[in-house]
C-alpha cells in the first residue's frame, strides 16, 4: 500500500499566518492573566516593605536556576499535573470538580497503605498494585459527589469541599493512628516497601518513570476527549446539557463517569507522588495541591497540552516560593494570592474580550429604553 | 458501649452545652442571613467563606491598634465588605462563573490574611494580647431560672443573630425591597424589563452579605476567642451556603439549618473535651458529616429558580 506524508492544513505555508494568529489568540489570555497577576503581586510586595524584582529574581532562580532545583519544579509540577488533567476531563463535562485536594489524600493513603502492609511482592506487580489502589481511593472519593451530582442534582461543589476537610482530618488520624511509623517523634507513616518505590532514573535531580506516566496521560487525555465516543459524550453534555439529552446521550451516566475518571486521576497523581518522590505521607501532605490543579487548568484553557504548561508554570511557582521564603523571608503564603489572582484574571480575560463591544451595546439599551418608556 | 452511653447523657443533660450550642451557631446563621439576599437575588455566593476569614483577621488587627473590640467588628465589616465588592464586580459586572470566582476569592483571602498577620504579628512569638467583644447578661431575662443562663447570657452579637431571621423574613417577603430582590433571582429579564435595575440589585445584596459575613468572623476571632488562625473559619461559609439550601432559601428554614450545624459543632467540641476514646480528628469531622448528610437527605429542590447561579446579560453578547 502506498501512503502518502500530507503536511497538516494548518502547517502549510499559506496558512502559517492564520495558525499563528490563532494561536495568539489561544494563548494570550493565560499570558495576559499571569503578567497581570504578576504585577499585582509586586505591587503588594511593594506595600509591604520587599523588592519585587529580588523576590521574582528569586523565586526563578529556585525554580529553574539549577540542575537540581529543575528536578524539584518536575517533580512538583508531575502531580499538578495529573490533577490539572482530572480537573479538567471534569471541567469538560461542566463538573467543577474541587475534590481533587482530598481524592489526592484518599488515593495517597490508599496507596501508602498497600505499599507499606502488604510485602513480599515483585517491583513489577507491587507497583502497578499501588498505583490500582490510589486509583480506586480518588475513585471511591469522588463517588459520592458524582452519585449526588448525577442523579440527584445536587451541586458538586458544596459536597467535594466538605469531603476535602474531612480527607484532611482523616489523613491526620492516620498518620497518627494506624499507619504511623512506630518510635518516631514526629506523626508520619513508616516508608513503603523498596518493591513498590520507582526507580530514580536521574540521581541528581531526583526524577522517576513518574514523568513518561505523566506525558502518556497527557497525550492519552487529548485522545480520550477528542476522538473517542466517551469522550464527545462529555464534551457534548459539557457545552450543552438539554441538546445532549435530546441527542440521546445518557447524561448520568456520562457525569458519572467523568467525575470517576477524574477521580481516580487525583488518586494517581498522589500515588505517583508517595511511591516517586516521598515514599511516605506527612500531614502536609500535598496540601493545597488541588487548588493549584484547578488554576493550571484554567491556564491551560482547560485542554491538556495546554494543562502540560499550566502544571509546569505552577510547579515551578511552588518550588521557587519555597526558595523566596528561604533567602528573603517572604511569607510562601503570597503564592496563594498569586494564584488566586491568576484565576481570576483568567476568568475576567475570556469576558473582557467581548467587553468594549458588551459596554457600547448597553449604552445604547439604555437609550433605547429612555426613549420607549413614557414620562421620559 | 454503655459507658459511651452515659458519657453522651452527659453531654446531652448538661446545660453548658444547649449554650455552646447556640453560641456556635451564630456564626453560622449570620453569614446565612446576611447571604439569604444575594442567594435570593440570583448569586450564588460561597465566598463568605473568604469574607469571614478577612473579617476575622481585620477584627483583631483593628482591636488590637485601637483597643475597642467595637471598632474591630467595624473594621471586620468594611474588610469584608471590600472583598464582596470585588466579588460583585467579578460576578455582576464581568459577568464570570460565581463558583469558580468565589473558590478564588477564597483562596485569595487566605492567602492575603495570613500574610498580612504574619507581616505584622509575625514576630511575636504569641498572639497579641487584646480583649474579645463583652458578654451582655440580659436584665431580667438572664435571672430565669435554666434558660436565662443558656440564652441570655450571650456576646451580643448571638442576640443579633437570632434577631436577624424574623428581620430577614419580614425584610424578604412583606417588603417591596424583598420582592424586587426575589424579581431578580426569578426572572432577571423579567424584572429588568418592568424597570428594576438587575445589576445595582445584585451588587448591594453582595456587599450585604459581606458585610454580615465580616461581623461572623468578627465573631470568630474577638467574640468567641481573642485570637486569629490561618484559615480559622474553616468552611463555616460553606456550611452557612448549605443552611441556605436546605432552608430551601427561607430565613426560617435556614434558621433550621444554621442550628443543626450549631448543634453538631456544640457536640464535636464537647466529645474532644471528654476524650471518649474517640480521636479527635473525627470528633472534628462531625460539622462536616452533619452537613454532608442534610445535603444527602433533605435537599429535593437542588435551585430555587432558572437563573440561579448563572450571569446575566441585558444584551446576549455575540459569538465571535
Amino acid at each position: 500500500m502506498k501512503t502518502t506524508f500530507k503536511i497538516p492544513a494548518f502547517l502549510r505555508l499559506k496558512n502559517l499566518q492564520k495558525t499563528a494568529l490563532s494561536l495568539w489568540k489561544r494563548l494570550s489570555p493565560p499570558l495576559i492573566a499571569v503578567a497581570a497577576a504578576l504585577i499585582v503581586c509586586g505591587v503588594l510586595m511593594l506595600v509591604m516593605n520587599f523588592n519585587p524584582l529580588l523576590a521574582y529574581q528569586a523565586l526563578f532562580e529556585s525554580a529553574i536556576g539549577n540542575k537540581s532545583a529543575i528536578g524539584t519544579t518536575i517533580i512538583k509540577s508531575l502531580p499538578l499535573l495529573i490533577t490539572g488533567l482530572a480537573v479538567t476531563i471534569a471541567y469538560r463535562a461542566e463538573i467543577f470538580n474541587i475534590g481533587v485536594e482530598g481524592q489526592i489524600l484518599i488515593g495517597g493513603i490508599f496507596a501508602v497503605w498497600v505499599g507499606t502492609k502488604v510485602t513480599g511482592l515483585p517491583p513489577f506487580i507491587h507497583i502497578p498494585l499501588c498505583m490500582i489502589a490510589g486509583m480506586v481511593g480518588g475513585m471511591a472519593y469522588a463517588w459520592l459527589p458524582a452519585w449526588l451530582k448525577a442523579k440527584r442534582g445536587i451541586n458538586e461543589v458544596i459536597v467535594t469541599l466538605l469531603l476535602n476537610y474531612m480527607a484532611a482530618l482523616l489523613l491526620s488520624w492516620v498518620v497518627r493512628g494506624p499507619l504511623r511509623e512506630p518510635g518516631q517523634l514526629y506523626a508520619k507513616t513508616a516508608e513503603v516497601a523498596q518493591t513498590a518505590r520507582l526507580p530514580i532514573l536521574v540521581p541528581e535531580m531526583r526524577l522517576h518513570p513518574g514523568i513518561f506516566i505523566a506525558l502518556i496521560l497527557v497525550v492519552l487525555c487529548y485522545f480520550f476527549l477528542w476522538r473517542t465516543v466517551p469522550g464527545f459524550n462529555i464534551r457534548f453534555v459539557g457545552a450543552n446539557q438539554r441538546a445532549a439529552e435530546a441527542a440521546g446521550i445518557n447524561v448520568p451516566k456520562t457525569m458519572l463517569t467523568s467525575f470517576l475518571i477524574s477521580g481516580s486521576l487525583a488518586g494517581l497523581a498522589g500515588t505517583l507522588h508517595i511511591i516517586g518522590t516521598e515514599y511516605r505521607m506527612l500531614e502536609s501532605f500535598l496540601s493545597g495541591f488541588g487548588y493549584d490543579a484547578i488554576a493550571a487548568a484554567l491556564v491551560g484553557q482547560l485542554h491538556p497540552f495546554g494543562v502540560l504548561l499550566g502544571g509546569f508554570f505552577f510547579g515551578a511557582l511552588r518550588s521557587g516560593s519555597n526558595g523566596m521564603q528561604i533567602s528573603l523571608g517572604i511569607p510562601s503564603t503570597l503564592i496563594y494570592v498569586i494564584q488566586a489572582l491568576i484565576i481570576l484574571f483568567v476568568l475576567a480575560s475570556y469576558h473582557i474580550r467581548f467587553g468594549w463591544r458588551w459596554w457600547k451595546r448597553e449604552k445604547q439599551m439604555d437609550v433605547f429604553k429612555k426613549e420607549i418608556q413614557p414620562g421620559n | 458501649m454503655a459507658d459511651l452511653l452515659s458519657q453522651f447523657a452527659f453531654i446531652f443533660t448538661s446545660l453548658d452545652f444547649y449554650a455552646a450550642v447556640f453560641r456556635l451557631t451564630t456564626p453560622i446563621l449570620l453569614v446565612a442571613m446576611g447571604s439569604i439576599f444575594c442567594e435570593r437575588a440570583g448569586i450564588m455566593n460561597i465566598a463568605t467563606e473568604g469574607f469571614m476569614l478577612m473579617g476575622a483577621m481585620t477584627a483583631v488587627v483593628v482591636t488590637y491598634y485601637l483597643g475597642s473590640p467595637w471598632l474591630g467588628a467595624l473594621g471586620a465589616m468594611l474588610a469584608a465588605m471590600v472583598l464582596s465588592l470585588l466579588f460583585a464586580v467579578f460576578v455582576v459586572i464581568i459577568g464570570t462563573d460565581h463558583i469558580v470566582t468565589a473558590v478564588a476569592l477564597n483562596v485569595f483571602s487566605l492567602g492575603t490574611t495570613s500574610l498580612i498577620f504574619r507581616q505584622i504579628f509575625g514576630a511575636m512569638s504569641r498572639t497579641p494580647d487584646i480583649t474579645g467583644l463583652p458578654i451582655w447578661r440580659l436584665p431580667l431575662l438572664g435571672d430565669l431560672p435554666v434558660l436565662g443562663n443558656i440564652l441570655f447570657n450571650q456576646s451580643p452579637l448571638v442576640y443579633l443573630a437570632f434577631l436577624s431571621v424574623p428581620i430577614a423574613n419580614f425584610f424578604m417577603f412583606r417588603t417591596k425591597w424583598g420582592l424586587n430582590i426575589r424579581a431578580v433571582g426569578e426572572t432577571p429579564r423579567a424584572a429588568d424589563t418592568v424597570g428594576l435595575n438587575v445589576y445595582r440589585i445584585r451588587i448591594y445584596t453582595i456587599l450585604v452579605s459581606g458585610l454580615v459575613a465580616g461581623l461572623a468572623g468578627a465573631f470568630l476571632s474577638i467574640g468567641q476567642t481573642t485570637i486569629f488562625q490561618e484559615g480559622m473559619t474553616a468552611g463555616r461559609g460553606y456550611i452557612a451556603y448549605t443552611a441556605i439550601v436546605f432552608g430551601k432559601w427561607n430565613p426560617l428554614g435556614a434558621l433550621v439549618g444554621a442550628v443543626i450545624f450549631g448543634f453538631a459543632d456544640a457536640l464535636q467540641l464537647r466529645i474532644q473535651a471528654l476524650g471518649m476514646g474517640i480521636p479527635y480528628q473525627f470528633a472534628l469531622m462531625i460539622p462536616y458529616l452533619f452537613t454532608v448528610l442534610a445535603i444527602v437527605f433533605a435537599v429535593g429542590r437542588v435551585s430555587w429558580s432558572a437563573a440561579y447561579g448563572q450571569p446575566y446579560r441585558r444584551v446576549e453578547r455575540s459569538v465571535d
